[in-house]
C-alpha cells in the first residue's frame, strides 16, 4: 500500500480526530446561563461570573456561527450581553429569559449550519454541526434515537444522497425540536398555575425561540401570513398561550412517515382495548364498591393507557378534523386522569365503568381515524406482547404464578392472532421457536414449563431475553412492506397446507366406498365436512373482533380436536378394511350374517363415525386457518386475502379430485393397499402435528432427539425432533398395516372356514 | 426517510480499517466488585450489631425502657447506624451499574429501589420479612429503606416508641428512639444476605457492550424523574417542612453523585471504542458526565448552607434532566456508530 492511501485510511480510522467541536463550547454556554439563572438569586457576583463563562464558550465558536447563520449569531450576542446586564442588576426573571433566547438561537444557528452542510454534501461539517444538537427531553421510559447520525453517515459513505439525508435529518431533528416547544408550552402553563414567574418567563421565550427554528416548516404548511401572525402570537406569551395553542394544533414540523402514522393509530386502539381487560383483572367490586385486588393489573392497564394516550398525541395533529382531535384527547387526558394513582386511592372506578368509557372512545376514535389507519400493524401487537412478556416476568418475580399465566396467555394470544399468521408460512422455523419459548420448550425452558415449576426468576429472565431476541427477528419480518400477491400466497398456502390432510383422507376414503353397495357411507363424510365448513364459518364471526380473546385457546381446541379426529381414524380404517373385504369379497353372505349377529348397530356407528371423520378432519384445522386468514384480512384487506383462499382452496380440491379419480381407475386390492398406504401417511403427519400441538400446551412431555431437523419437515410432514413424536408416528402407521393385515388374516381364516365348510358339507 | 439501526451497522461495518478491537470492561467490574466489598463490609457490621441489640432487648425482655438504661443499647445502635452509613453509600456508588444490567437490576428493586406492597407501582419488592416474634412482614419496601426507617425511627411500625439518645450527645436529635430489635435483626440480615447475593450474581455477570450501553442510556435519564424528585421534597430542600421518611439521613444527591461515579466507570470502559469511531464525542461524553458530577457535587456541597424554594427546586431538576438528556443522547448516538443496539 502506498503511503498517501495508508494516510487517509488511518485519518479515517482514527474517527474524526480533526473535527471542530462546536458542542462542548454550545453545552457549556446553555448550562453557565442555566446555572447563572438561579445563582443570582444567592449570589450576583457568581451569576455574573457564569454569564461571563458562558459568553467565553461561545466566543470560541462564535465565528462558526457568524459564517452559518449571521442573524443567529447576532442574536445569541444580543442575548448574552442582555444575561450580562441582568445579572448584575440581580433580574431574575430578565436572566432567565435571556439565557432561554440565547440558547434557541444558538440551536437555530446550528440548524442552520447542518442543513447547510448535508445539502452541499460535506459530511465533516454536517456531523460537527449535528453534534450541537439538543433532542428530546430524555426519560428512563422513552429512547432517543440516532436516526439523523445514521443519516450523515451513510452521506459520508456514500450511499445516501444529499436529498435523503436531508429528509432524515429534518424528520429527527426537527421532531425533537417540536417536543422541546411543546414541553415549554405546557410546562409554562403549569408554572403560571403555580405562580412561577421566573420559570415561566424562561419557558415563554423558549417556545418562542423553538418556533422560530421550526418556522420554515409552519410557512411551509400554513404560508407566510399565519407564520407571521403565529409568531406575534408568541411574543405575547403566556396570555396569547391558548391562542398559540390553537394556531399551532395540526402542525408538525417533521411529519411522520406513512408507517409510523400508521403503527401509531394501532398502537391507540390496540392498547386501549386493553385497558378494560386489564383494570376488570386488578379491580373488583366489592358489596357494590369498587376496591384493587390487583395492583399489577392496575398498573398495566395504566401502562396500555399511558401508551394509547402517547400514540395519539402524535397523530392527533393530522386528524383532518381537528374539534374532534381536540375532544377525543380531552377524552383520552380525562380517563386518564382517573386511573392515577391518586384516584385510584380515592375511589377506583367499577370496571364495567371503565369498559363503557373505553368502547365509547374505541368507536370515537373509529369515527376519527381514517379508513388506512385503521388496517391491523402487526408492529403494535409487538409492542403489547414484549409489555406482556414484561410482566411475565414480573408477577413470576413476585411469585404471582396465577397473574404470570394469565400474562403469557395474552401475549400468546396477541401472537397466534397476528403475528404467527405472517411468519407462519415464510419463516416455520422462527415459529417454531415462538412457540417453544411461550410454551414448553427446553432450551431454554418455555415460559409455560417455568410457571408451572415455579422457575427462579434467573429463568425467566433468560427466556424472556431469548424472547426478545425471537421478536426482534419477528418485527424485521413485519417491518418490511408485504405485498398484496405476498399475502395472497401467504393465504393460499395456509389453506392448501391445512386443507391436504382433511382432503387426502377424505378423498382417499370415499374413493375406496365406490361400489354400489357402500357408496351410500359417502354421505355422511359430506355430511360431516359441510357441518365443519358450517362450523368454521360460526367461528369465523365469533372471532370478528375478539381474536385476541380466543387466540389464547387455539392450541388446546386443536390438540383435542386433533385427538378425535385421530382415534376416530383409527376406527374407521380398521371397520374400512373390514368392510371391504366382506363387502366386496364376501358381499351378501357376511353381511347378512353381520347383520343377523350384531343387528343395524354397528353400521349406525360406521355411519356416525365416518360422519363425525368428516367433521373433525376439517374443522380441526378449521379454528387455526380462521384465525390466520382474519389476521391477514385485518392487516391487507379481504380482496388479497380471499384470491389467495380461492386458490388455496382450489388447489385442495384438485388434489382430493385427482386422488379420488385416480383411485376409481385403480383394481380393487391395489385400491385397497394404495388407500391404506395413503392414509397412513396422513395419519402419521396427524398424529406428528398433534404430538406437537399437545407438547406446546404441556400435555405431553418433551424429550428432545439428539439432532435437530428443518421447521419445514415439521410444517409439511409432522416430523418434529423429539422422541414422543416420532415414536407415535411410527406407532401409528403400525397401526394401519397391523389393522390391515388383520383384516387380510381374518379374510383367509374366513375363507379357508368356508372352504372347509363346503367340504364338510360335500 | 428512517435509517433503520441495523443499515446503520452495515454502513459502518464496511469501514476501510476494521473497527477497534472488543472493549475492555474489566475496568467495569472491578470497580463493581471493590465496592461491593465495602458495601458488604458495611451489612455484615449492621447485622453484627443488629444481633447484638437484639441479644440485649431480649436479656431485657424487650422492655425498652429498661433497655435504655443499659449502656451497651448505645455501643450496639451506634455500631448498627455506622455500619449502614457505611454500606448505603458503596451501594450508590453502583447503583447505576445494578439497576441497569439485566442480570443484576433485580437486586436495586430489592435493596434499594423497590416499593412496599402498600404503596404499590411496578417495583413492589418480592419478599416478606419474618421475625423472630413470629410476626411478618409483607413486602415491607427495599432493604437499605426498611433499616434506615427502623434506625432512624421514620417509620413508626419499625419503632419501640421509647426515646433514647443514640449519639449520647446529650440531646434529643433527630431519630433518637429504640428500634424495634425484632424489625432490625431481620432486615439487617435480610439486607446482609442479598448484599451477598448480589456479590454472586456480580462475580459471575460478564459485562457486554450492550449491557454497559444500556445500562447508560436507561439510568442517565433518571436524574430528574428519580433522584432530583426525592431530593427536591426532602429535607435537605425545603428543611423541616419536609415530611418524608425516606432519604432523610443521606441525601439524594449525594446518592446521585454515587451513581454518576459508577456511570462514569462503565462509560471509561467504552471509551476507547467511541474515541476509535469518534473522537469528539468521546469527548464530549466524558465532558458531559464530569460536568454533571461537578453539578450535583455542587449541590451536596451547599446543603448545609442553602435552602430552597419549590420554583428553585424545580429550576434545579429541570436543568439537571437536560444535562442527563445531553448525555443520554451523545451515549445514544455513540452506541448507533458501533452497531450496538440498545434496548
Amino acid at each position: 500500500m502506498r503511503l498517501p492511501n495508508l494516510t487517509v485510511l488511518l485519518a479515517l480510522s482514527a474517527g474524526f480526530a480533526g473535527a471542530t467541536d462546536l458542542a462542548t463550547p454550545a453545552e457549556k454556554m446553555r448550562s453557565s446561563l442555566a446555572e447563572a439563572g438561579l445563582e443570582v438569586s444567592f449570589d450576583r457576583a457568581e451569576a455574573t461570573r457564569l454569564v461571563g463563562q458562558a459568553q467565553s464558550a461561545y466566543q470560541t465558536v462564535a465565528s462558526e456561527w457568524q459564517a452559518a447563520d449571521p442573524a443567529a449569531a447576532r442574536e445569541v450576542s444580543a442575548a448574552l450581553q442582555d444575561a450580562d446586564a441582568a445579572a448584575k442588576k440581580g433580574d431574575e426573571i430578565a436572566l432567565n429569559r435571556a439565557g432561554s433566547v440565547a440558547w434557541t438561537a444558538l440551536l437555530r444557528g446550528a440548524y442552520t449550519g447542518l442543513e447547510q452542510s448535508v445539502q452541499a454534501g460535506d459530511a465533516p461539517a454536517a456531523r460537527n454541526w449535528l453534534a450541537a444538537r439538543e433532542f428530546r427531553l430524555a426519560s428512563p421510559l422513552t429512547r432517543l434515537n440516532a436516526d439523523a447520525t445514521g443519516a450523515i453517515e451513510a452521506l459520508a459513505a456514500g450511499t445516501l444522497e444529499p436529498d435523503a439525508a436531508l429528509k432524515a435529518v429534518r424528520s429527527d431533528v426537527l421532531d425533537g425540536y417540536q417536543a422541546r416547544m411543546n414541553d415549554a408550552l405546557r410546562e409554562l402553563e403549569s408554572s403560571q398555575a403555580r405562580g412561577f414567574r421566573t420559570l415561566a418567563a424562561g419557558q415563554a421565550a423558549l417556545a418562542q425561540g423553538y418556533f422560530q427554528l421550526l418556522r420554515p416548516a409552519y410557512v411551509a404548511q400554513n404560508g407566510d401570513a399565519a407564520a407571521a401572525k403565529l409568531a406575534g402570537q408568541f411574543t405575547t406569551l403566556p396570555a396569547s398561550l391558548s391562542t398559540v395553542q390553537a394556531s399551532l394544533s395540526g402542525f408538525r414540523a417533521a411529519p411522520l412517515s406513512e408507517r409510523e402514522t400508521h403503527a401509531r393509530a394501532a398502537q391507540v386502539t390496540r392498547f386501549l382495548s386493553l385497558v378494560p381487560v386489564e383494570y376488570g383483572r386488578g379491580v373488583k367490586l366489592d358489596g357494590g364498591r369498587a376496591v384493587v385486588t390487583q395492583e399489577v393489573e392496575v398498573n398495566e392497564a395504566r401502562t396500555f393507557l399511558g401508551g394509547a394516550v402517547s400514540a395519539l398525541a402524535d397523530i392527533a395533529p393530522l386528524l383532518s378534523n381537528q374539534d374532534t382531535a381536540r375532544t377525543l384527547s380531552a377524552d383520552f387526558a380525562s380517563l386518564n386522569a382517573s386511573l392515577t394513582t391518586q384516584a385510584m386511592k380515592d375511589q377506583p372506578q367499577p370496571p364495567a365503568e371503565v369498559e363503557t368509557r373505553v368502547n365509547a372512545l374505541l368507536g370515537s376514535v373509529k369515527a376519527a381515524f381514517p379508513a388506512d389507519w385503521q388496517k391491523a400493524d402487526a408492529g403494535a401487537d409487538l409492542d403489547v406482547v414484549r409489555t406482556q412478556l414484561d410482566a411475565v416476568v414480573a408477577a413470576a418475580g413476585a411469585g404471582e404464578w396465577a397473574a404470570a399465566e394469565t400474562a403469557r396467555l395474552d401475549a400468546y394470544a396477541l401472537l397466534e392472532s397476528g403475528t404467527e399468521a405472517r411468519i407462519a408460512v415464510f419463516n416455520p422455523e422462527l415459529k417454531a421457536h415462538l412457540e417453544n419459548l411461550v410454551w414448553n420448550g427446553t432450551a431454554p425452558a418455555g415460559l409455560a414449563t417455568l410457571i408451572k415449576k415455579q422457575a427462579p426468576e434467573g429463568d425467566f429472565k433468560a427466556t424472556r431475553a431469548e424472547l426478545q431476541a425471537t421478536l426482534k427477528d419477528i418485527a424485521k419480518i413485519l417491518g418490511t412492506e408485504i405485498a398484496p400477491a405476498a399475502v395472497a400466497t401467504n393465504a393460499g398456502i395456509i389453506v392448501f397446507r391445512e386443507g391436504l390432510e382433511a382432503v387426502l383422507i377424505l378423498a382417499a376414503l370415499m374413493g375406496s366406498l365406490r361400489r354400489d353397495s357402500v357408496r351410500h357411507l359417502r354421505r355422511p363424510m359430506w355430511l360431516g365436512a359441510a357441518a365443519a365448513f358450517g362450523a368454521t364459518a360460526v367461528t369465523w364471526f365469533v372471532m370478528q373482533g375478539a381474536l385476541s380473546l380466543l387466540g389464547r385457546y387455539g392450541e388446546k381446541l386443536e390438540a383435542v380436536v386433533s385427538l378425535v379426529a385421530i382415534g376416530v381414524l383409527l376406527l374407521i380404517m380398521n371397520w374400512f378394511f373390514h368392510q371391504v373385504y366382506w363387502t366386496d369379497r364376501m358381499a351378501s353372505f357376511q353381511k347378512h350374517k353381520h347383520e343377523l349377529t350384531h343387528g343395524g348397530g354397528v353400521l349406525r356407528a360406521q355411519w356416525w363415525g365416518l360422519a363425525v371423520l368428516g367433521f373433525t378432519s376439517i374443522y380441526r384445522e378449521g379454528f387455526e386457518t380462521t384465525l390466520f386468514l382474519q389476521s391477514l384480512v385485518l392487516q391487507a384487506g379481504a380482496a388479497s386475502v380471499l384470491g389467495g383462499t380461492a386458490v388455496g382452496l382450489a388447489l385442495v380440491i384438485g388434489v382430493g379430485m385427482a386422488v379420488f379419480k385416480w383411485q376409481a381407475k385403480l383394481p380393487m386390492k391395489k385400491l385397497l393397499i394404495w388407500t391404506g398406504g395413503l392414509i397412513a401417511a396422513v395419519l402419521a403427519v396427524m398424529v406428528g402435528n398433534t404430538v406437537h400441538t399437545m407438547q406446546l400446551v404441556g400435555w405431553l412431555p418433551v424429550h428432545p432427539l439428539p439432532f435437530g431437523l428443518p421447521a419445514n419437515l415439521g410444517l409439511w410432514l409432522g416430523l418434529h425432533a423429539t422422541w414422543e413424536g416420532v415414536i407415535l408416528q411410527v406407532g401409528s402407521v403400525a397401526a394401519v398395516i397391523g389393522s390391515f393385515f388383520a383384516a387380510e388374516a381374518l379374510k383367509t381364516r374366513e375363507l379357508r372356514q368356508r372352504q372347509q365348510g363346503v367340504a364338510v358339507s360335500n | 426517510m428512517r435509517l433503520p439501526l441495523s443499515r446503520l451497522t452495515l454502513l459502518l461495518g464496511l469501514g476501510l480499517l476494521p473497527s477497534a478491537a472488543a472493549a475492555d470492561l474489566s475496568g467495569v467490574k472491578t470497580y463493581l466488585g471493590g465496592k461491593l466489598d465495602t458495601q458488604l463490609a458495611g451489612t455484615r457490621a449492621l447485622s453484627a450489631a443488629a444481633d447484638g441489640y437484639y441479644a440485649l432487648a431480649k436479656s431485657a425482655n424487650f422492655d425498652y425502657k429498661v433497655l435504655a438504661k443499659n449502656p451497651q443499647t448505645r455501643t450496639a445502635l451506634q455500631a448498627a447506624r455506622a455500619g449502614w452509613s457505611k454500606a448505603s453509600p458503596a451501594y450508590e456508588d453502583i447503583e447505576g451499574i445494578v439497576a441497569g444490567v439485566e442480570a443484576l437490576s433485580a437486586f436495586d428493586v430489592i435493596l434499594d429501589a423497590g416499593t412496599s406492597a402498600a404503596d404499590g407501582g411496578e417495583d413492589v419488592v418480592p419478599f416478606d420479612l419474618k421475625l423472630p416474634n413470629g410476626k411478618t412482614l409483607a413486602k415491607p419496601g427495599n432493604l437499605f429503606g426498611v433499616n434506615e426507617g427502623t434506625l432512624w425511627g421514620t417509620v413508626g411500625a419499625y419503632s419501640s416508641g421509647v426515646a433514647f439518645d443514640v449519639n449520647g450527645n446529650g440531646k434529643m436529635d433527630f431519630g433518637d428512639q429504640l428500634p424495634d430489635a425484632n424489625v432490625l435483626k431481620t432486615a439487617a440480615a435480610e439486607l446482609n444476605r442479598q448484599s451477598l447475593e448480589l456479590q454472586k450474581a456480580a462475580n459471575a455477570w460478564k459485562p457486554s457492550r450492550e449491557d454497559v450501553f444500556g445500562a447508560l442510556v436507561g439510568n442517565v435519564p433518571t436524574v430528574g424523574p428519580v433522584f432530583f424528585e426525592d431530593w427536591k421534597s426532602s429535607p435537605f430542600v425545603i428543611g423541616s417542612k419536609s415530611v418524608r421518611k425516606d432519604f432523610v439521613v443521606i441525601s439524594r444527591m449525594s446518592d446521585l453523585s454515587g451513581n454518576v461515579s459508577s456511570w462514569r466507570a462503565m462509560y471509561r470502559g467504552l471509551s476507547p471504542d467511541v474515541k476509535a469511531k469518534n473522537a469528539a464525542l468521546d469527548t464530549q461524553i466524558q465532558s458531559g458526565l464530569n460536568e454533571l458530577a461537578l453539578y450535583v457535587g455542587k449541590l451536596v456541597g451547599r446543603e448545609q448552607s442553602r435552602r430552597y424554594t419549590p420554583e428553585q427546586a424545580e429550576q434545579l431538576q429541570r436543568e439537571a434532566q437536560n444535562r442527563a438528556t445531553v448525555i443520554t443522547g451523545r451515549i445514544t448516538q455513540a452506541a448507533a456508530l458501533l452497531g450496538v443496539e440498545v434496548e
